[in-house]
């Protein structure tokens, strides 16, 4: 598709450029700056705040540059070569300051507002505005997060604007008029909008400030590092700002192939987790208690255990990706095992070949740009808004370019005003897909998904989550119906390590670039590289080691950055595990819930101070930068693994990062798929009694550990626990909106407030995977459970109930 | 000219000029001394003199003036200064308006007296006085605190270090 | 009966919209038919919807609202081949200060309205079309929905009109009272549910107005002569008025007269015919001092333009421009700094906000003024009024501000003397108000 040209002037330079480019866009490209307030690339025109005039020739009026488009032959000039426009540009600040409080002291903006360099740059010196400037009541929360203040706004409508374009979510707008117009919110109302950080970044002023930043730093006490977020796999560019060593902001930065401009409230405001007082920066090894030591005899100590042993490594999905490869290199030479896995869920049947599928066939794979431009999108089994929240934005930015999406899932999400739902009962999902294999189009939901993936061919998209890969067929089905219709296919997953760790081989069946362990040419090719492997014989999932261990088949067990406790959807199985395991080897941050298991505790060095690369869910490595050194005695993990290669009397045959870099990326290049076809033989109807699914996934605010410290985002964005329940279902059992519930299941229950909604497939209860007072692992066995009771708790029982909110043993 | 075969007027006008030379030195020798016998007599400095420790001032209502902006820290070429701002509680604020200094600290090891911090502060909540007695035995003691900048300096010669003469 | 009503003392009888207002009958849809109403719908409606536009455009009907803009030209700018339906929305949001023609052509003869609506909504194939009252227009509001109630009874709006295969909805709308959704953006805007605040221009509402949707916007006057030269040809409109502002325009005569009201004559009237003939000249016999030839947002004329006609060139000729045909008229004791503030406190409490130098520009003029009227003036005062008028003008996002500036730059232009006798006697000459000392001296 080419797109017509248009050629003019802006100040006498040439410049070429599409037509219906904003003329501000175009004298962007010629590198001439013209002031503006209400200007952003990402958002429609506004024409408000009058500051980028420019003058065209032969128009008696000046122009708007953000608004006016380019025509050919078209003669612009700017401040720089009018008196005029820069008369009408001072004049204009001059009215923008009028009203202005001008506590540029105190605001937290003082230092980087573009409304203060402006006026330093041009501005009037002095003031001719003698009377009382207008006062609104201030400082005023939207929520805990965001601050406004109105008497510095300058009504440019950049925040309301990103709520309504952006996000979708409008929690704020404009309210009143004329000089009394003011950016407000319902009465009673917060701004609860996960993406509410985006309008601090964007507001040209300090109207907008972030609770977390308030009076902290200014700008010059910054120091800073460009970097990627750590919290999902979204991979958004962030820069990290540290004043004295303590990181005290996070701010997106501009990347129009992965975040555009924006990040959520997490990546934004929970940045305290390195600095967490609990946070352990010295090596411990249990003598009496756990003692601290030196990093040499907690290696010692571990060669020891582990010599001729069995060992099993279970990661969090945090690993940066050169810490999964040298892991995945010393588990199975050092350690000689195949029992390690990255994954959270209990994954299995097809998924372990899809698993394979995602890493290597790269023809498959998608990318945000696809996302964007694509004509037809089905999400199944992921709840982007809450799981990978900037893939969220830009399916709603697919959607305002006109693309069909579709939504399988059990519960309605945050898509609900863009995408078709089709709301399916957990365990149901492949049996929905394979509709959209067989190709029935037609008047229901799934018909309609059918239809719009065949009509838009290559431009249809199908998006899988984790969650489908808890089912032994769903991801493969949704794989199939990709390729049935022609469209691309990605599996989504939901943390910043997992894409990574999945490349680099930690899992029990694949080695690096997704090679076959148990696939003599493919383990060839990686043992070129790493030498002999004596064990081929693929190892564990995270489901089954923890079911070894539980029952003593392992005698080391480490845990890298997860806490099986609170990470994994069996709670029992994983106390167990933790139980019957002779030696525990925790490697992380801090030891958390496992200070009482753990014999040994290895100092990871935490993400501001690591230089490594993170996978997106897309596949695109990016990488992160130090913005300090380790902590303590905190190493980073790769370096800690290489320690442990020598402790095991062997060598991970690298000894700096680069190096490291080197090996792996030649194991980690693209490559084709060359396995077969897989043995499916088509899901068929799911038959269900009368009972109730139980399913759950994390909320995007919860009590995950690197959410520690956001003492702030808790406070706006975390929800108590909660069930869901469909009407119908809540009818059958006499519950009611607003009460309580006890949920029972066979591994065990709670008491929880019930939420009767009908966005939520019938036959299905849900509850978040991790919210205060309501670990749901300890209701599972895995992220779904049939068979689960609800029943209505009386008021006055509930209050007397001593495990209200809490959660009680077996049945 | 080669040398020794002076002129006699050349040797005459050399006495001449060291007798000149010699009437200076006999002139300053009678001359009143300048030098101060510090520590045993100190001269106050000039009323109006700003060369020494800072001082931060408070209203009349007793607010402080300081505000927590960091505009002095931002100036001081020595990064002698370390500011803190917060919140201030409107029912028990500690300085008007909506911020405060939560912490203020000018360490003398760095400062160099230049001023520009209190060319930059926007309420004059940071002056310099007359107090220009610097000598400390440790380097913690060199850090003042807020608590130590609020308070009006020691009168001269009372200083810790000024003692023993 | 009031004489000017039946065409009476020296009033002529070129009149085409407010003919009839010496009839009562043609209150209702009866009396309104039984005098002819309705025939040029039914004419209209024997012949293609583009030979209408032809004959509209024909006639040099231009629009009464302000712009001027040809109507037949407008009506033909709507494409038809969008797959999108298409609106006309009758612009009954009469709130320019001194302006209440629309107002009385509604409360005499609302199926005269409700005729050139149909007859516009014919001509653009529309199905749809509204009447978006101004907010405080209660009782008006009221007549148009029986109006539009009577003429769906009597099968002039709904399924089939006149027994022709065109049918047509009419939706009475009032808004919520605010100025600027008289600009046909801010009332698109409101109409749809949204904040009553301009829009981006292009796209242009012909193309993409309501609902995304090509709409025709006309002005309560607009239509109400389109039923007349649906009726009686364009020749026979082009009989009234000048080569390029056919027609008559009614005009609304308000403040120090004799006799205000509304009053229709053909364009190109001097306005001495209009306010000595019509109104009954300046009252009490006292001199005309400014006078606005078309509501608040003009600028303003002095006695030395009385003889200018009263259509688009002549106006535009004389500096000010023919607006809404509203002639707010001063006399030699009101005083003009008093006059423009009250109509800028009027334009500040009337902007919607969006752009800055309308908000914040009216919101300073309104302070500098009120200084100077209270004999609080300083002498850099007037050029900060010159400097406003010259940064509000053309910079602003709509035309709300334009109009704004008319007040300041029209009586700085004739009165400058007045706003240095206020700063320089340190009090309003007029009312007296004020110190009475220059600002330095009350100072020290």
């Amino acid at each position: 598709m080419t797109q017509e040209a248009v050629t003019l002037t802006i100040d006498g330079k040439e410049v070429t450029v599409p037509k219906g480019t904003l003329i501000i866009r175009a004298a962007e490209q010629l590198g001439i700056e013209i002031p503006r307030f209400c200007d952003h690339p990402l958002l429609e025109p506004a024409g408000a705040c009058r500051q980028c005039y420019v003058e065209v020739e032969g128009q008696a009026k000046l122009f708007t540059s953000c608004t006016a488009t380019v025509a050919p032959g078209m003669a612009v000039r700017t401040q720089n070569s009018s008196e005029v426009v820069h008369e009408a540009q001072v004049a204009n600040l001059e009215f923008l300051l009028l009203n202005h409080p001008l506590d540029c002291p105190i605001c937290d903006r003082g230092g980087e507002c573009p409304l203060q360099d402006q006026a330093l740059a041009f501005g009037p010196g002095e003031s001719r505005y003698v009377e009382a400037k207008r006062t609104f009541e201030k400082p005023i929360p939207l929520s805990p997060l965001v601050g406004l203040d109105r008497e510095r706004c300058v009504l440019c409508a950049r925040c309301t604007r990103f709520c309504d374009q952006i996000s979708g979510d409008r929690f704020i707008e404009l309210f009143a008029r004329g000089a009394g117009e003011r950016v407000s919110i319902a009465a009673g109302e917060d701004f609860l909008s996960p993406f509410s950080g985006n309008t601090i970044q964007i507001c040209p002023v300090g109207a907008l400030t972030a609770t977390p930043y308030r009076f902290v730093a200014r700008p010059f006490d910054l120091s800073s590092v460009d970097t990627v977020c750590p919290h999902c796999s979204a991979g958004c560019n962030v820069k990290l700002d540290v004043r004295r060593g303590k990181v005290v902001r996070h701010l997106a930065r501009d990347n129009l192939d992965v975040n555009d401009a924006w990040l959520c409230d997490k990546g934004r405001f929970a940045f305290r987790f390195p600095d967490d007082e609990r946070r352990v920066t010295i090596p411990l090894l249990r003598d009496r208690g756990l003692e601290p030591t030196s990093f040499g005899e907690v290696m010692d100590a571990i060669g020891d255990w582990s010599r001729g042993k069995r060992v099993a490594f279970l990661t969090g999905g945090r690993l940066a990706d050169e810490d999964a490869y040298a892991l995945s290199k010393v588990a199975r030479t050092a350690f000689v095992t195949n029992d390690l896995d990255h994954r959270r869920e209990f994954a299995g049947g097809e998924a372990e070949r899809l698993a394979a599928v995602a890493v290597t066939d790269r023809a498959l794979s998608v990318t945000y740009r696809d996302v964007e431009r694509a004509k037809a999108i089905v999400v199944a089994g992921l709840d982007a808004e809450q799981e990978v929240p900037i893939l969220h934005l830009r399916l709603r930015k697919a959607a305002r370019r006109g693309a069909r999406i579709f939504v399988l899932n059990p519960r309605r999400t945050r898509l609900w005003d863009v995408a078709e739902h089709v709301l399916c009962r957990p365990g149901q999902e492949a049996h929905v897909l394979e509709q959209i294999v067989d190709g029935e189009g037609g008047d229901s939901g799934v018909g309609r998904a059918a239809d719009a993936l065949r009509e838009a061919g290559e431009a249809g998209v199908v998006l899988a989550g984790m969650r489908l890969a808890e089912h032994p067929l769903a991801a493969d089905v949704a794989l199939r119906a990709a390729r049935r219709t022609g469209a691309r296919f990605s599996l989504v997953p939901r943390r910043a390590g997992d894409k990574g760790a999945l490349a680099a081989g930690v899992h029990p069946r694949l080695l690096p670039g997704g090679r076959r362990v148990d696939d003599p040419g493919e383990r060839a090719e990686v043992e070129a590289v790493w030498g002999e492997l004596k064990n081929v014989v693929p190892g564990r999932n995270a489901k089954q080691i923890l079911e070894a261990a539980a029952n003593r088949e392992i005698d080391v067990l480490f845990l890298v950055g997860v806490d099986p406790l609170r990470d994994f959807p069996d709670a029992r199985l994983a106390r167990h595990a933790l139980e019957n395991v002779p030696y525990k080897v925790v490697q992380s941050l801090e030891l958390g819930s496992l200070e009482p298991f753990a014999d040994a505790f290895l100092p990871a060095a935490a993400f501001p101070e690591r230089d490594a690369h993170f996978t997106t869910w897309e596949g695109r490595a990016q990488r992160i930068r130090p913005v300090r050194g380790p902590a303590g005695l905190s190493r980073p993990d790769w370096e800690i693994f290489a320690g442990l290669a020598r402790a095991m009397g062997g060598s991970l045959g690298f000894e700096s990062l680069e190096d490291l870099q080197e090996e792996s990326v030649g194991l980690l290049s693209p490559r084709a798929f060359s396995g077969g076809a897989s043995a499916w033989v088509g899901a068929g109807a799911p038959q269900w009694i009368d009972e109730l699914t139980l399913f759950t996934y994390p909320l995007l605010v919860d009590e995950g550990r690197l959410s520690e410290g956001a003492s702030e985002l808790k406070a706006a964005l975390e929800e108590k626990p909660f069930l869901e329940i469909h009407p119908v279902d809540a009818d059958k059992r006499s519950i009611a909106d607003g009460g309580e519930v006890r949920v029972r299941t066979q591994a065990g229950q709670a008491v929880v407030p019930v939420r009767v909604t009908p966005d939520i497939a019938e036959g299905s209860v849900f509850v978040p995977f991790n919210q205060p007072g309501l670990a749901a692992n300890t209701l599972l066995s895995g992220r779904f459970t049939a068979g689960a009771t609800v029943e209505a708790v009386a008021a006055a029982e509930a209050a007397a109930d001593p495990e209200r909110l809490t959660v009680g043993g077996g049945p | 000219m080669s040398r020794g075969e002076q002129r006699p007027q050349d040797f005459l006008g050399g006495l001449a000029a060291a007798a000149r030379g010699m009437g200076v030195v006999i002139k300053q020798v009678f001359r009143p001394d300048v030098t101060e016998r510090y520590p045993q007599q100190i001269d106050e400095p000039p009323p109006r003199s700003h060369i020494g420790r800072h001082l931060l001032n408070r209203y009349e209502n007793g607010l402080e003036k300081c505000i927590g902006c960091e505009l002095c820290a931002y100036a001081c070429p020595a990064d002698a200064i370390w500011v803190e701002g917060a919140d201030n509680d409107p029912e028990n604020p500690v300085s008007p308006g909506e911020r405060h200094a939560k912490d203020y600290q000018i360490n003398y090891l760095r400062c160099i007296m230049c001023g520009l911090c209190v060319e930059a502060c926007p309420t004059r909540a940071l002056t310099m006085t007359h107090a220009y007695e610097m000598a400390f035995t440790s380097r913690e003691d060199a850090i003042f605190t807020k608590e130590q900048l609020l308070e009006p300096p020691l009168p001269l010669g009372t200083a810790p270090g000024t003692q023993e003469g | 009966m009031d004489p000017r009503r039946a065409g009476g003392r020296g009033v002529t009888t070129d009149r085409i919209i407010t003919r009839n207002w010496g009839n009562p009958d043609v209150f209702h849809v009866d009396g309104y038919v039984a005098n002819g109403g309705y025939a040029g719908l039914k004419k209209a409606l024997a012949m293609a919807p583009e030979d209408v536009i032809e004959l509209v455009k024909g006639s040099g009907l231009r629009g009464r609202g302000g712009a001027g803009f040809p109507t037949g030209v407008k009506w033909s700018f709507v494409p038809q081949d969008t797959g999108k339906p298409t609106y006309v929305v009758c612009n009954f949001d009469e709130s320019e200060p001194g302006t209440f023609n629309n107002r009385e052509l509604v409360d005499r003869e609302p199926h005269q309205l409700l005729e050139g609506l149909a007859i516009a909504a014919y001509a653009v194939r529309c199905h749809n079309a509204y009447i978006y009252v101004r907010g405080e227009f209660l009782h008006q509001g009221t007549i148009v929905r029986r109006a539009v109630e009577e003429a769906y009874d009597r099968g002039f709006l709904g399924k089939g009109i006149c027994g022709s295969d065109f049918d047509l909805d009419v939706v009475p709308h009032r808004g919520a009272g605010a100025y600027i959704c008289g600009e046909e953006t801010g009332l698109l805007n409101s109409l749809e549910g949204f904040r009553g605040q301009p829009r981006q221009r292009p796209p242009f509402p012909a193309v993409e107005g309501l609902y995304a949707s090509p709409t025709v916007i006309n002005n309560v006057e607009t239509l109400c002569n389109v039923p007349h030269i649906l009726e009686n040809g364009a020749d026979w409109f082009r009989g009234f008025g000048t080569a390029k502002s056919p027609g008559t325009k009614v005009f609304s005569v308000s403040g120090k007269v004799e006799r205000p009201g509304n009053y229709e004559v053909p364009m190109g009237t001097p306005f001495r015919v209009l306010l000595e003939e019509h109104a009954g000249g300046v009252l009490g016999g006292k001199a005309l001092k400014a006078w606005t030839p078309g509501g608040s947002s003009t600028p303003m004329l002095t006695a030395e333009h009385l003889d200018v006609g009263l259509d688009f060139e002549s106006l535009q000729a004389a500096g000010s421009l023919l607006g809404t045909g509203a002639a707010i008229v001063l006399d030699e004791t009101d005083c003009v700094v008093e006059a423009a503030r009250r109509l800028l406190a009027f334009y500040a409490h009337e902007s919607c906000g969006k752009c800055t130098p309308c908000r914040e520009g009216t919101w300073w003029a309104v302070r500098v003024l009120s200084r100077i009227e209270e004999g609080l003036g300083r002498p850099e005062d007037l050029p900060i009024m010159n400097d406003l008028g010259r940064n509000i003008l053309f910079r602003a996002f709509c035309p709300l501000a334009d109009g704004a500036v008319s007040p300041i730059t029209s009586t700085l232009t004739y009165f400058r003397e007045e706003y240095e006798a206020h700063v320089r006697e340190g009090r309003c000459p007029f009312t007296g108000s004020g110190p009475g000392r220059r600002i330095e001296e009350v100072a020290s």
